[in-house]
């Protein structure tokens, strides 16, 4: 499974919030130390970013966010020469900028201090050149005393002052009488080895067309879908279907739309196991937070309330007929009142929660079932509704979603039993036994609602190769539980979860259990947050 | 004149005196007026701080009927809209609510962030809101027909509200709704200058941020800034206020917790000033 690349959240909203259209923003991979130095590169999904520091990267995203604003995407790049390109590119770049600029002019200190920085004042090497061609471009004002240069300038300048910068046709002719004057000039360019002197501009690929065609979106589902038995020798045990396929969307971070009907979920009861676990061991239930309601419980002698007190008001009239002062608390007014609580846990029951790690006497997803059943116990003690549900999934098709413990339902030996006779198997489709989970939750009628997302890793299936891909849904199926209301908190164990975690659930929204054994103290501790009004 | 008149009139404290400020987007103010003229009750939608309150302040003023606004939250209770016992040196008097008093005295009753009152509060608006127009006082025992200038406005924000915090089918298809939202922005640009007295370039700067951060709505942030932000970021620039602090101050932390946001927002603002 490839590593997914750093997600960089500042910048991807910032870039959203300057062009009005969302990129992915991520870093990219260490470049090879013989190739040309790393550039940022756009592309229609994504700005890639190499290692630079926050005042560049700050100016790559606004570069970025001019060329998504106004420059056009694509061209065909056939009759044009590597130095025309890059001579092209270079004055597109200043273009876009100066457009920019125009709208919001904090970014041209952005720009100004990287092209002052990277200016060659002596030499006539392609990257000196270019590096006082950007700065002559981007500043008027600059002089720079090479005839080339001076001449880019002034014909930059006569061509803004004649059409304006929108129309882009007056500056590709002026960038290919440069590009001639260079070939005249005998400048040696080699485009292996060129780079775009400013580290904040990208490499401009953005604005040729390479010749790759786009991988059809369309996938329909194989059909007829059936629904495997599990091979013969799979610990799943056996499972009967209690409701028709269900379909779920899921979102498509790189094309940024919702593919409908794109998930099927099964939702499976699991037969009574079939040899009972022994019962657990006695322990102390979780140190839950005991916030009790308090129903129809009232104030009495208040100062203000909704009602009089009659008690304290025919105390007082008495009072006041005896000629003592009465007393001005005379009324009463509902207690404050601890809304109940309805808990939906979503548990995690991929294959990788069955295995044992090193050291660790029990596999994850035991210490999962422990933890799951002394927080349902501990809740449905303290009075709450808790609903106990696990998935796992095998492609698109075949989303699993086990009911083990309903809202409602009593924990008795034999929930307990099912819950214990789960057995790890598939993969974590988490988005969309998240979406499933919402629409079960959404039909509680408490006031407050709260789902919790017990996982060991990122979420993963055998049919989507892009890590990305999948936790960018779930974040997507958090989001949409938000608008309605249903608050998502997730418990990763894995050590390593605090980047996809924080995606997928957002900031201050889960956390991270580094061993099985922190599990139990984590899920009190979460569960402690909706408990408190 | 004025004084005797205000002797006799109990909702005297209610009456918009001054003309208020507002800038039509739309066709909203002939809608609100045929919607008065027929007494039908309205439900103004819209994003927070886009001019709900603002627009029914105004229409009272142009209709001149007083204005009895009621802030709506989860702990009002139906008592706090008609009215209570309390007592006092003789016994116990009956106090009318605001609701009660405009309905009662002629005014327009507006309920604001309507969805925050518990749904067994609003209730007490049913038999107001159809053909009867009128309100028991079930406590007091007296029935109060509506006197016949008296107008319902509830107003409430479909953006962050739950599903737990609906208005129950029953209650919303009672009135006719009216759906606001920022307003298009070279209105905006002339609301914002208007409002805090400032040239209309700078207002154009900052309806700019404004734009450009509701365009992050869907992506963690709750609302994007407000018409009534912008004003206030003009206020404080106004004021000598340095243009970057005051966006800081009225929008950028005014609108997120979250670090990843808020470095946004303020990267935003830095590229929208020279």
């Amino acid at each position: 499974m490839p590593v997914s690349p750093e997600l960089l959240a500042a910048p991807a909203l910032l870039l959203q919030a300057l062009a009005g259209r969302g990129l992915q923003v991520a870093m990219q991979a260490p470049a090879a130390p013989d190739a040309a130095a790393a550039r940022p590169i756009v592309n229609a999904t994504h700005l890639l970013l190499p290692a630079l520091d926050i005042a560049m990267q700050r100016a790559a995203v606004a570069h970025a966010a001019a060329h998504l604003l106004y420059s056009r995407p694509a061209q065909p790049s056939a009759t044009l020469k590597p130095l025309g390109l890059a001579v092209v590119g270079a004055v597109e770049d200043a273009r876009v900028e100066l457009l920019l600029a125009d709208t919001l002019p904090g970014v041209r200190t952005w720009f100004d201090a990287p092209l002052r920085q990277v200016r060659e004042p002596e030499g006539l090497s392609v990257h000196a050149l270019f590096s006082r061609l950007a700065l002559a471009l981007h500043d008027e004002h600059y002089a720079d005393g090479n005839h080339w240069v001076d001449k880019a300038r002034t014909l930059f300048a006569a061509a803004r002052r004649e059409n304006g910068l929108e129309d882009d046709t007056a500056f590709r002719r002026l960038a290919s009488v440069l590009a001639n004057d260079l070939g005249q000039m005998r400048v040696r360019f080699d485009p292996r080895l060129y780079a775009v002197p400013a580290p904040y501009r990208d490499d401009n690929s953005y604005l040729w067309q390479h010749g790759a065609t786009r991988e059809t979106e369309a996938q329909p589902l194989p059909s007829p879908i059936t629904l495997q038995a599990p091979p013969a020798d799979s610990t799943v045990p056996a499972i009967e279907t209690t409701m028709p396929a269900l379909a779920y969307p899921e979102w498509d971070y790189r094309s940024g739309v919702l593919r409908p009907d794109w998930c099927q979920l099964y939702e499976l009861r699991p037969l009574a196991a079939v040899q009972t676990a022994p019962p657990p061991a006695h322990r102390p239930l979780l140190p839950l937070q005991r916030v009790r309601p308090q129903h129809g419980r009232r104030l009495r002698r208040q100062w203000e309330g909704d009602t009089l007190d009659l008690d304290a008001a025919i105390e007082a009239a008495v009072e006041r007929c005896l000629q003592r002062a009465p007393t001005g608390r005379i009324f009463q007014r509902p207690g404050p009142q601890v809304r109940p609580l309805s808990l939906l846990v979503l548990l995690d029951l991929s294959l990788s929660t069955g295995e044992r790690a090193a050291g660790q006497a029990r596999s994850l997803l035991e210490v999962e079932q422990e933890a799951a059943l002394l927080l349902a116990r501990s809740a449905q003690g303290a009075g709450e509704r808790i609903a106990l549900h696990g998935f796992c999934s095998d492609t698109r098709a075949q989303v699993r979603y086990h009911r083990l413990l309903d809202f409602g339902e009593p924990l008795d030996a034999q929930a307990a039993a099912r819950l214990q006779a789960q057995r790890a198997a598939w993969s974590t489709r988490l988005g969309t036994a998240l979406r499933h989970a919402c629409a079960l939750l959404a039909a509680e009628p408490a006031e407050r609602r709260a789902l919790l997302v017990l996982t060991d890793g990122a979420p993963a299936d055998v049919d989507v190769h892009d890590a990305r891909y999948l936790v960018e849904d779930a974040r997507a199926a958090v989001l949409d539980a938000a608008r309605l209301g249903l608050p998502v908190c997730g418990l990763a164990v894995d050590a390593g979860a605090a980047a996809y975690a924080r995606r997928i659930f957002g900031a201050g929204n889960y956390r991270i259990a580094e061993t099985p054994d922190q599990l139990p103290r984590q899920l009190a501790a979460l569960h402690a947050r909706f408990s408190c009004v | 004149m004025q004084r005797d008149l205000d002797a006799t009139d109990p909702l005297a404290d209610y009456r918009v005196r001054t003309p208020p400020y507002y800038r039509p987007a739309a066709r909203e103010v002939a809608l609100y007026e045929h919607a008065y003229a027929h007494r039908l009750p309205l439900m103004l939608k819209g994003p927070t701080g886009c001019g709900k309150t603002r627009f029914v302040e105004y229409m009272a003023w142009k209709l001149g009927r007083p204005l009895v606004t009621l802030a709506c939250n989860e702990d009002m209770s139906a008592s706090d809209l008609v009215g209570r016992w309390l007592l006092d040196e003789r016994g116990t008097t009956w106090h009318d609510g605001p609701l009660t008093l405009a309905v009662r005295h002629g005014g327009i009753c507006y309920l604001d962030e309507v969805v925050e009152a518990r749904q067994d509060t609003t209730v007490v608006i049913h038999p107001l809101t159809d053909a009867r127009r009128m309100l028991p006082l079930d406590r007091k025992g007296e029935l109060v027909h509506a006197h016949p200038d008296f107008q319902l406005v509830v107003s409430y924000n479909p953006g962050y509200q739950s599903r737990a915090k609906d208005m129950k089918p029953s209650t919303r298809q009672r009135f006719a709704a009216l759906e606001f939202d920022y307003p298009p922005e070279a209105v905006e640009t002339e609301i914002v200058a208007h409002e805090a007295g400032i040239a209309p370039e700078l207002a154009a700067r900052l309806v700019g941020i404004a734009r450009r951060s509701r365009a992050l709505r869907e992506r963690g942030l709750d609302e994007g800034a407000s018409t009534r932000m912008l004003i206030y970021a003009g206020t404080l620039i106004r004021d000598g206020v340095d243009p970057r602090d005051s966006c800081d101050m009225t929008m950028t932390r005014a609108l997120t917790d979250a670090p990843d946001m808020a470095a946004a927002l303020r990267d935003l603002v830095d590229a929208s000033f020279p």
